[in-house]
């Protein structure tokens, strides 16, 4: 969906973005997270062509961005950090703007009950923009940036100024708009909900990719796993350690973590085995990842940018 | 419907401002109508033109510009620079309908007007004449909201864009006013000044139209080269030139005061270019990258317009040293204006690298006062100094005779390659 190749950006005194290079597949959720000033911002702006970088590639869709912005706004939807609504028009006259604006020329009520509805704005319709609530105000604002039903909606700091809620309410959000097809780019500095949402972590600093991670299990080929015991099992280690595709293998009292190599169908054949095998299996899960600490990690470790 | 022409409507047409708005236009019309014993006639038409001018031109161009600058404020520009809107819609839809309400004034105003006058061809005309200004007054106003976008929106309009813009309601409104009661003389034909005024404002109004949509596309990044300058610059030149030499005169001396009055506007919106546009310190190193990956195209549209203006003066100059000089010396009282197209070049080149140096130096909203100052200080009071010291060699060093073609460039050179070296060391600084 996104090919960014060699991308270079600059302000005076600053190198924004160097040399960067990342693909992102359809209907992903990335998490774009970094330190501010690590070039989050300027990367989304240039993937919309709303900045004109210095040098390098950007498609989307296989339209270039950087000779063809006006055609690639037809598949981008974009929310910038510090967003803005019409305040003294209704939620449905906001919504009927953006759609009429993005070519929407038939069905153009219906298109706007139906974002709306999706949105959860449906009872808001007749309000005026400028008495939503900010989490409201966030929806409208995401509802006028998918309208037109882009391939790519990118996020900058959604999840900014939002209670507990508002932001749950955000992930389930963003994960039906995955499900319906969207691919998604989603700067935030929350990491802990991150995982609530983004199939995919891509760490900027200092304007360079430090690294580019699947996140979803279905999407790794090799995943974290723990196995948890209901009782002491000698022979658990011995008998998980000979099984195809274990590696790393250690255990923490009841808890046995490693890492494994095979898909779902792989996955359940161990766990038969290790059944079969009379060992108390009490549940089989994805290791939970902690972001933070990988973020923490990964900023941390010294060493040439990522390469994609 | 235009979706920005609806959006404008919903927002600038509310019922509170369109009933106070009549009602103001309404207490107005009638209190001059009272006076005038209850009758329509001379006061009430030049009431309802001045009510026009108040609020068509005045109040409409205030409302364009406010809609936009509104639009920076609250943070909502980049979602219409998002949407499939393109620069011609975007544009109208902004022209007409930011001011839609200030048009429903206009229109009672001209209802009044010609209730209170006589309809002949004249008043076809006056009212083509205030329709195109308004527009084009509308459209002035949209430029200086768009370069708010690029100087962002904190800062004002640009001093220097309101300067020109007064400059041009001056002129404007003395053409209007102080109409000439004998013809118009324009290369050697005489036509009536009516509509010569009219189809002038008109024609300027329909440049400003096109800058604003220029502009437009800068800021929806839809490329463009800038071949629209240079029409502007020979609209100019041509009006100029019309109103000093006939077509009678010999081809060299039409086509000679064509290219000398074309150098002299290329070299003013120059100057005026680069008081406008926001300097952008990162250009240098964009064009040398495009130019390195021979994207030639890539280059003309990004050049900033002051460098593009001094380019188009350099081949006018070009054309009017090999065109010799002494064939092209303007008659009458434009002779003042003669002198060698080199020191100007020079003159120009040395000014605009200092402005692009002052922008690499100084903070943001400090750049237009430094560029003027640096301009009072080379043209007028450093010079004034010297003279007034005695030193007259040093006056004339610093701001030499253009007269004197040889001695100027001789003493303008030095100081170009000085100028290009301090903004070299100002960008360098800069970027580091």
């Amino acid at each position: 969906m996104i090919r960014i190749q060699h991308l270079s950006h600059e302000y005076p005194g600053v190198r924004a973005l160097q040399d960067v290079s990342v693909r992102i597949e359809p209907q992903s959720i990335t998490a774009l997270v970094g330190p501010n000033g690590a070039g989050k911002t300027t990367l989304m702006r240039c993937l919309c062509g709303l900045e004109r970088p210095l040098a390098g590639e950007i498609e989307v869709d296989g339209i270039n961005v950087i000779e063809e912005p006006r055609r690639s706004h037809e598949r981008i939807g974009y929310l910038a950090d510090f967003f803005g609504v019409y305040e003294n028009l209704s939620v449905a006259q906001c919504l009927e703007y953006a759609a009429a604006a993005n070519g929407i020329r038939s069905g153009l009520a219906a298109r706007v009950l139906e974002t709306a509805t999706s949105l959860g704005l449906a009872d808001r319709l007749q309000q005026a923009a400028g008495t939503l609530s900010r989490g409201l105000r966030q929806r409208l604002a995401i509802a006028q940036a998918i309208i037109h039903g882009p391939q790519l909606l990118v996020l900058d700091e959604p999840a900014a100024g939002l209670d507990p809620e508002a932001r749950h309410s955000l992930a389930a959000l963003l994960r039906h708009l995955q499900a319906s097809g969207m691919t998604l780019l989603v700067s935030s500095h929350i990491l802990a909900e991150l995982e609530e949402y983004a199939t995919h972590m891509l760490i900027i600093d200092g304007g360079r990719i430090r690294d580019f991670r699947p996140l979803a299990p279905q999407l790794q080929s090799t995943r974290s796993l723990q196995l948890e015991l209901a009782a002491d099992a000698p022979d658990a280690m011995r008998l998980l350690a000979a099984q195809t595709g274990v590696a790393q293998l250690r255990q923490q009292g009841h808890a046995l973590s490693f890492e494994f190599t095979g898909d779902f169908a792989a996955q359940a054949a161990l766990l038969k085995t290790l059944v079969l095998a009379g060992v108390p299996v009490s549940a089989l899960h994805p290791e939970r990842v902690d972001l933070q600490q990988l973020y923490l990690d990964t900023l941390k470790t010294p060493g040439s940018p990522h390469e994609s | 419907m235009n979706p920005e022409f609806q959006r404008n409507l919903w927002l600038e047409c509310t019922q509170p401002r369109l009933v106070s708005a009549f009602a103001a236009l309404g207490a107005l019309l009638a209190l001059v109508w009272l006076v005038s014993a209850r009758s329509f006639g001379p006061s009430t038409a030049i009431a309802a033109l001045a009510c026009f001018a108040i609020f068509t031109l005045a109040w409409g161009a205030h409302l364009t510009a406010e809609s936009h600058i509104q639009e920076l404020r609250s943070r909502t520009w980049d979602q219409q620079r998002m949407s499939a809107l393109g620069p011609w819609p975007m544009l109208w839809g902004k022209l007409l309908g930011a001011p839609a309400a200030a048009w429903a004034c206009g229109g009672v105003c001209v209802l009044v007007y010609l209730l209170s006058i006589e309809v002949t061809a004249d008043a076809g005309w006056t009212l083509l004449m205030l329709a195109a200004a308004a527009l084009g007054l509308h459209a002035f106003a949209l430029i200086g909201a768009l370069l708010l976008a690029q100087r962002g929106h904190q800062a004002g309009a640009p001093m220097s864009l309101r300067i020109a813009g007064g400059l041009a309601a001056l002129l404007l409104a003395r053409s209007i006013i102080d109409r000439p009661s004998s013809s118009v003389r324009w290369f050697g034909q005489d036509y009536p000044p009516l509509p010569f005024t009219a189809c002038l404002i008109a024609a300027l109004a329909a440049w400003l139209v096109f800058g604003s949509y220029r502009l437009m596309c800068e800021e929806l990044k839809v490329r463009t080269v800038p071949w629209a300058l240079a029409g502007f610059i020979g609209f100019l030149a041509a009006l100029g030139t019309g109103s000093v030499v006939s077509l009678t005169d010999s081809p060299t001396l039409i086509s000679g005061t064509l290219a000398k009055t074309g150098f002299v506007c290329a070299l003013l919106a120059a100057y005026l270019c680069a008081f406008v546009f926001a300097p952008d310190p990162m250009l240098p190193r964009r064009l040398l990258g495009y130019a390195q990956r021979a994207q030639w195209r890539r280059v003309a549209e990004e050049s900033p317009l002051w460098l593009v203006s001094l380019v188009y003066a350099l081949g006018l100059g070009l054309l009017l040293g090999l065109d010799g000089g002494q064939s092209i010396a303007l008659p009458g009282h434009w002779s003042r204006f003669n002198g060698d197209a080199g020191p100007l070049l020079l003159f120009a080149a040395r000014d605009l690298l200092v402005f692009f140096g002052i922008a690499c130096r100084a903070p943001r909203r400090g750049v237009e006062g430094s560029q003027l100052i640096y301009l009072a200080l080379a043209y007028w009071l450093l010079p004034a100094i010297a003279h007034l010291a005695g030193a007259h060699s040093l006056a004339g060093l610093l701001r030499p005779q253009t007269g004197e073609s040889l001695t100027a460039c001789a003493v303008l050179l030095p100081q170009v390659i000085v100028a290009g070296l301090w903004t070299r060391r100002a960008w360098a600084g800069r970027m580091a």
